[in-house]
């Protein structure tokens, strides 16, 4: 009996890492903004310019929500959630926004040094076919995205 | 028998009559003179004189568009004078040069900013622009509206930092400046808004600078349509908080000055950006900003909106450019 629970429990711990973490969605977006993290007005970009913004592949990108602060000169904050054609897709779009993050960082050192902390701090994860950028409160930023899923 | 000859005879006579009647009735018949005028043309229609008959030689026909000031014996009492003038109008016509059609294209002077046409029927005509800027730029791309066309903007870019590795663009898979990009891939048309960082700068060494990047955006781009847009005031208030001492209006003011002198001396079309954010009191609005330079997203459409209601057309603007382009220096000739 106990040999039995037992395996069935190692069956549900097994199905559970298989089934990986859930993609992330416009909600997981708007939970982010709700919380506050982000300084200044926050405004939605058309779906169409940001993978051009971000330098993402538009032709891989099958849904893309985002937004940016419009004080691009004081302000680095953006946030986007990219739903991707596939896993390697998804990953090619996680590449392309560390990139995007660095060039914004090396601008920022130039000319706004108020947000190098918030670029540095920086969160970019990447699951299944999405990816989510988040550039916001450095002291809070990173725990409020991992309590999303 | 006889009789029948005479009558024969007259029925060819008369058949003759006829015939030569004919000729000389018409259903249009010549328009009734005025009874001044009546009988007092020559039955006999006048033919142009010309030197090989020994006939007088009118004046050299005046320069095409200019009146004929070719004086003119006006009596109409003397109908051999009415004959001669005749004959030298005649004369004129056929020996002068016919007039230079009008331009086919609307009038355009460089340095007047463009005027305001029917929009755009869709932004397919921006597919193949480009547009070079700063950080307004920036802003322009992602909330503007207009979602084609080719966006070079780098925040912090000046005219003195168009060929620097400091502002580079990945196209192609290659890491070109913003004058590298214009020499790699020809477009339709050219956006230029580009300044409000030169802002520390002297208006003298602006213009030095602005005209020496136009002078190498033509060369790299000689069919494309450059458009030089001047640039959108600040909010003093706003500045005052959030940027440098030298960003202010009376700055921007005179570097828009420098926009207009230097579109019309590089022949480019010229557009008052400008005039769609300008305040009654010159200002950028308050409420259009947060930190006294840059729009907040919901005022960036009307950019979009302005350049759609502003497309020149290339060959209108590659006519006047030819048109108003400078005399080649005058040659020297030395005898031998």
């Amino acid at each position: 009996m106990r040999r039995m629970i037992g395996c069935a429990l190692a069956l549900l711990v097994l199905l559970t890492g298989c089934g990986g973490e859930a993609a992330y969605t416009a909600d997981d977006l708007r939970a982010l903004l709700d919380a506050g993290l982000f300084a200044g007005d926050m405004e939605a970009v058309d779906s169409a310019v940001a993978p051009l913004v971000l330098g993402v592949d538009a032709g891989t990108v099958t849904d893309c929500v985002c937004y940016m602060a419009t004080n691009t000169a004081a302000s680095a904050d953006e946030a986007a959630v990219l739903t991707l054609t596939d896993e390697a897709a998804a990953q090619a779009a996680e590449e392309a926004l560390r990139q995007h993050l660095a060039s914004r960082l090396e601008d920022s050192r130039r000319y706004t040094p108020a947000a190098v902390p918030r670029l540095e701090a920086a969160v970019l994860r990447r699951s299944g076919n999405t990816v989510l950028l988040a550039v916001g409160d450095p002291e809070r930023l990173e725990a409020v995205v991992d309590g999303l899923h | 028998m006889r009789t029948k000859i005479v009558l024969l005879f007259a029925a060819c006579l008369l058949v003759l009559l006829v015939g030569a009647g004919v000729c000389n009735i018409s259903p249009d018949a010549p328009p009734e003179l005025p009874d001044d005028e009546a009988g007092e043309l020559s039955e006999d229609p006048p033919e142009p004189s010309s030197p090989e008959d020994g006939g007088e030689v009118p004046p050299v026909a005046m320069a095409s568009g200019q009146p004929d000031t070719t004086p003119k014996d006006g009596s109409a009492e003397d109908g051999g004078a009415v004959i001669e003038d005749a004959e030298q109008d005649a004369a004129d016509s056929a020996e002068a040069p016919a007039p230079s059609p009008e331009p086919e294209f609307p009038p355009y002077t460089f340095g007047v900013p463009l005027e305001e046409g029917e929009p755009a029927e869709d932004d397919s005509v921006f597919d193949n622009a480009a547009f070079l800027g700063d950080s307004r730029t920036e802003g322009f791309q992602i909330w503007g509206g207009i979602h084609t066309g080719n966006y070079f903007w780098k925040r912090g870019i000046s005219v003195f930092g168009v060929d620097s590795e400091k502002y580079t663009f990945d196209v192609d898979g290659e890491t070109l400046t913003m004058l590298g990009v214009l020499g790699k891939k020809q477009f339709t048309s050219v956006y230029i808004m580009i300044g409000i960082n030169e802002l520390g700068y002297s208006p003298e060494e602006y213009e030095e600078g602005l005209g020496a990047f136009l002078d190498q955006v033509i060369q790299l781009q000689p069919d494309a349509v450059i458009y030089l847009q001047t640039l959108p005031p600040l909010n003093d208030q706003l500045a005052i908080e959030h940027l440098s001492d030298h960003d202010r209006n009376e700055r921007v003011d005179a570097f828009n000055e420098v926009i207009v002198r230097v579109a019309e001396a590089k022949r480019v079309v010229l557009l008052d950006t400008a005039s769609i954010y300008r305040g009654e009191d010159g200002q950028l609005p308050y409420d259009m900003s947060a930190d006294g330079c840059h729009f907040k997203g919901n005022y960036y459409p009307m950019w979009g909106d302005y350049l759609r209601c502003h497309v020149m057309d290339p060959a209108r603007y590659f006519y006047w450019r030819e048109q108003a382009a400078p005399a080649p220096d005058a040659v020297e000739v030395t005898e031998a």
